[in-house]
């Protein structure tokens, strides 16, 4: 029998001596931090040794770094914000208790396959300390799950997502103020099949709050927009008289999902991509996109097209404008949603989404648009 | 024959936590386009791999299954019919009985049998239960059946468990050196030791501990308080465990007394039951059968290590509101002040006195002027610990959790609060208190005194409209928003606000435990703000 498996706080040094880490550390951490640690030693201890029994892949140098550079921001968040000792420590071993879940999952840390939950622990949950204070477990478990997403929508924004809860994230009055508005902000930074609860939920919130977090300009107000995103995924008053909207997917081998040049078809609304057997729901709209793996159901190939808009050789002319698809032509499918043309080229494996709305006769309308455009 | 402790109540134990819930039942998703578009519940957003993967796969939660643990225990195993953890859902039917007009209550909600629920909860927060009570009421069987809950074979804890007796050394508690070692070793950390086994399980139960040796005890509290064993400059750190101890007598009595601190690292104290003599037939069926409660749990509510951590992480994100937090503080704030204790104010406490030598129940009388049979400060010789604050709120926790809440409420605190503070809030049986013919069985039952002394100072809580009008606490709140920005003339303001009230309260009011913590908080503030005010003087 081993006398110290994984030595976690003061001492997180597992097969090292005990207290090494600690004699490395200990300048760099905080007094309330590293007295949680000296007094929790045996309890961070045992969690580690068992977090490596689940990942057998973490060693104590994850152990450490979980700590100083994970964790130590957060506790100290939480000090500077008045949370009384025991309270403290009650909430270091929650964040304990998910730190070393997500470092085994590879969600967190310096072995993370991607680094957003990390930036999230080190940046933002600071910022959210009050929050995290009233409500540990569901603000730590939920806002790194929504982070992790990030990661698996390739065309999502997660450092957008980051930004914004860093920053409006403090303004939430409380839990529930902070779900609605992450699931506003998560829409926001691209995942767009979460459209319409995020709308749902930016009903629920002040206008204070959802302004900044869809990042609406000066002169645009809430109430309008509300309007024009519920009756179109591509509201004028954002995206304007731009042709080319979007493009959605990319090669497999270049952190795409499409092994070939895609194939659309539509299933009643819906717009589906065909690829090397695989079938894709395609969800997108002004705030970004986003693929779904689906069972191929034989819908048949979209070739429908609505006019104004007409496919010649490398151009497709959507109203007055003309995009040019240059190296990806020729338009292999195409399929019109709304206001919306998508098609798909023998050369490219992206989707493009082009806008069909003939703004030539509309009177002048705001060209901003958002960021994914 | 059926297996009589095989049975499980297939129906939530309790139904109004486990109401159906709106949105998209898991069997609704699939991958076909209609399914998938459906599937876009913005819910998803915070869900992941990160809470327990047994939460995640659907199966029990695990206030549910701590629930039907609970049952099981109390209904087949455990012939407990006492349900003295009682909450109300709305009137219940309260009757007098007896001369002594004593009263048998109805609770219209679901109430508990702490010698069960107390031990569970202890399973689920991994703290310390001491069982008291005479032989033969089940206390042994109970610490048994929690390691089986635990997993562990019912043979394997009862190895592991250590019989405290007069002879019981160290070595025989924690492990000896090997042999071999002890002679050809060239230093102390040659020394192998072989450590006994039950300081790696996670269900330790120390049987009649107060038949422990004083200098084992030593060793005992180091396991206890520490988490780790040390023999030969050896160490041994054991995982995190629930711990259950047994005694005959509660008062430190048995072969040995029992050290202050092994006792003060007891978290809860629960009194076995006498067994109810119309629940003989339950008795005779399980002789006949020949079958043993513990051999025979249910594998549906076994949990697993990780299902313990989760309990563990559940239990301590259950959130404590603000109005039970402030009522938990002005109950603690009674008990610690001794008026005529020092001069120094800060030193007018019990504690004081008794680093003394002297007794509480001497000076009391010394404390002119206050009404000794109110003040509920009179009623006890000592205050609350920090250790004993985080023992109530970490129970308070894991009741309202096992009831299905995700946060304390005032009965909670009521509920557990007895069980907690047993022999730690220590009764002064001579204050005029317990003169009062209504009060003088409390003497012998610190349960029931415990919860009268609760309900006595929520009521003057309540009294004092602490909930509404409260200027200390408006004080504190002004004072957590920070000091960053806070004018000079602002930071005068204040102070003076604090020197005012306590000019107020200094006209002719008398000196109470609550207003004793609420002058220190004051001057604790003052002294913050002092100390702002000279740095923005120097800016």
């Amino acid at each position: 029998m081993s006398n110290v498996s994984v030595d976690a706080p003061e001492a997180v040094a597992g097969e090292r001596e005990a207290g090494d880490l600690g004699r490395a550390t200990s300048s760099s951490l905080s007094p309330a931090f590293t007295s949680i640690l000296r007094e929790r030693r045996h309890a961070y201890n045992y969690r580690w040794s068992e977090a490596r029994s689940r990942f057998p892949h973490l060693t104590s140098e994850d152990a450490a770094s979980f700590f100083v550079n994970d964790l130590a921001p957060l506790i100290d968040a939480l000090a500077a914000s008045a949370v009384q000792p025991d309270q403290l420590e009650l909430l270091c071993d929650i964040a304990v208790d998910v730190g070393s879940r997500a470092t085994g999952l590879r969600l967190l840390g310096v072995n993370a396959s991607q680094p957003w939950v990390t930036e999230l622990w080190r940046n933002t949950f600071p910022a959210l300390a009050h929050l995290i204070a009233a409500n540990p477990l569901a603000v730590i478990t939920e806002m790194s799950h929504a982070t992790a997403q990030f990661s698996t929508h390739g065309a999502s924004r997660p450092q957008q997502w980051l930004r914004l809860l860093t920053a409006l994230g403090p303004q939430a009055a409380d839990l529930e103020q902070l779900r609605l508005l992450g699931k506003v902000i998560a829409w926001r930074s691209g995942l767009a099949h979460y459209r319409t609860g995020a709308l749902t939920a930016a009903d629920h919130l002040p206008p204070s709050l959802v302004e900044p977090a869809l990042e609406i300009h000066a002169g645009q107000s809430w109430s309008t927009l509300r309007v024009a995103l519920q009756e179109s995924k591509w509201p004028a008053s954002l995206v304007g008289d731009t042709a080319l909207l979007t493009k959605v997917g990319s090669f497999r081998g270049f952190g795409g999902v499409f092994l070939e040049p895609p194939m659309l078809a539509t299933h009643d609304n819906d717009l589906i991509a065909r690829s090397g057997g695989d079938a894709w729901l395609v969800s997108a709209d002004v705030f970004g996109s986003t693929l779904h793996r689906i069972d191929d159901d034989g819908s048949p190939a979209g070739t429908t097209v609505e006019e104004p808009t007409v496919i010649l050789g490398d151009y497709v002319f959507v109203g007055s404008q003309a995009v040019e698809l240059g190296a990806a032509a020729p338009v292999t499918s195409a399929a019109q949603q709304g206001n919306v043309l998508a098609i798909t080229t023998k050369n490219s494996h992206a989707i493009w989404l082009l806008n069909t709305t003939d703004t030539a006769d509309e009177s002048s309308d705001e060209s901003e648009t958002g960021e994914p455009l | 024959m059926e297996n009589p402790f095989r049975r499980l109540s297939k129906a939530p134990t309790n139904p109004a936590v486990h109401a159906p819930s709106a949105g998209l039942a898991a069997g609704d998703r699939g991958t076909s386009v209609a399914a998938k578009r459906k599937a876009f519940d913005v819910e998803d957003l915070y869900r992941g791999p990160l809470l327990d993967s047994a939460e995640e796969s659907g199966e029990l939660d695990l206030d549910e299954k701590l629930r039907q643990a609970y049952f099981w225990i109390v209904n087949t195993a455990i012939i407990s019919p006492h349900y003295d953890i009682e909450f109300h859902d709305g009137p219940s039917a309260q009757f007098q009985l007896g001369d002594s007009k004593a009263r048998l209550t109805l609770p219209s909600g679901q109430s508990y049998s702490s010698f069960v629920l107390l031990p569970l909860l202890t399973f689920a927060t991994r703290t310390k239960c001491l069982f008291i009570g005479g032989p033969g009421r089940g206390k042994t069987a109970s610490a048994l059946l929690m390691g089986v809950l635990a997993g562990y074979p019912a043979r394997e804890i009862r190895r592991g468990m250590q019989h405290g007796h007069p002879q019981m050394t160290i070595a025989d508690l924690l492990g000896n050196p090997l042999p071999a070692d002890l002679v050809s070793a060239q230093s102390m950390t040659d020394i192998r030791i072989a450590w006994r086994s039950w300081l790696g399980m996670r269900i330790k139960v120390i049987d009649e501990y107060n038949r422990i040796p004083t200098r084992t005890q030593s060793a005992l509290l180091t396991v206890m308080g520490d988490g780790y064993a040390e023999v030969l400059d050896q160490i041994y750190e054991c995982p995190e465990s629930a711990w259950y101890l047994t005694a005959n007598d509660d008062k430190g009595g048995g072969t040995y007394a029992v050290i202050e601190a092994l006792r003060d690292r007891v978290d809860v104290t629960v009194q076995a039951m006498s067994f109810n003599s119309r629940f003989l037939s339950t008795l005779l069926e399980r002789v006949e059968s020949g079958l043993r409660p513990e051999d025979t749990l249910p594998p549906e509510i076994i949990f697993n290590e990780a299902q313990i951590d989760a309990m563990g992480t559940q239990i301590r994100a259950v959130a404590v509101p603000d109005a039970v937090r402030r009522r938990i503080e002005f109950f603690t704030s009674q008990f610690e002040f001794s008026e005529s204790a020092a001069v120094a104010f800060e030193y007018r406490t019990k504690d004081t006195l008794r680093l003394a030598g002297g007794d509480s129940s001497t000076t009391t009388p010394l404390d002119t002027g206050r009404d000794r049979t109110a003040d509920l400060g009179c009623q006890t010789r000592n205050g609350l610990s920090v250790r004993n604050l985080m023992t109530l709120l970490v129970y308070a926790k894991a009741i309202a959790w096992f009831r299905g809440s995700d946060e304390v409420t005032l009965d909670d605190v009521g509920q557990v609060l007895p069980f907690v503070l047993r022999d730690k809030l220590v009764a002064d049986t001579d204050a005029p208190f317990f003169d009062a013919n209504e009060n003088a069985p409390l003497r012998t039952d610190p349960i029931g005194w415990l919860r009268t002394l609760f309900a006595s100072s929520c009521r003057e809580f309540d009294r004092l409209d602490l909930d509404r009008v409260d200027p200390v606490l408006e004080l504190q709140n002004q004072f957590e928003l920070g000091l960053d920005g806070v004018s000079e003339a602002d930071v005068r303001k204040r102070l003076v606000s604090i020197e005012a009230l306590i000019n107020e309260w200094s006209r002719g009011r008398k000196l109470y435990g609550h207003l004793y913590d609420d002058l220190l908080d004051l001057k604790y503030l003052h002294q913050r703000y002092t100390n702002y005010l000279r740095w923005l003087e120097t800016q």
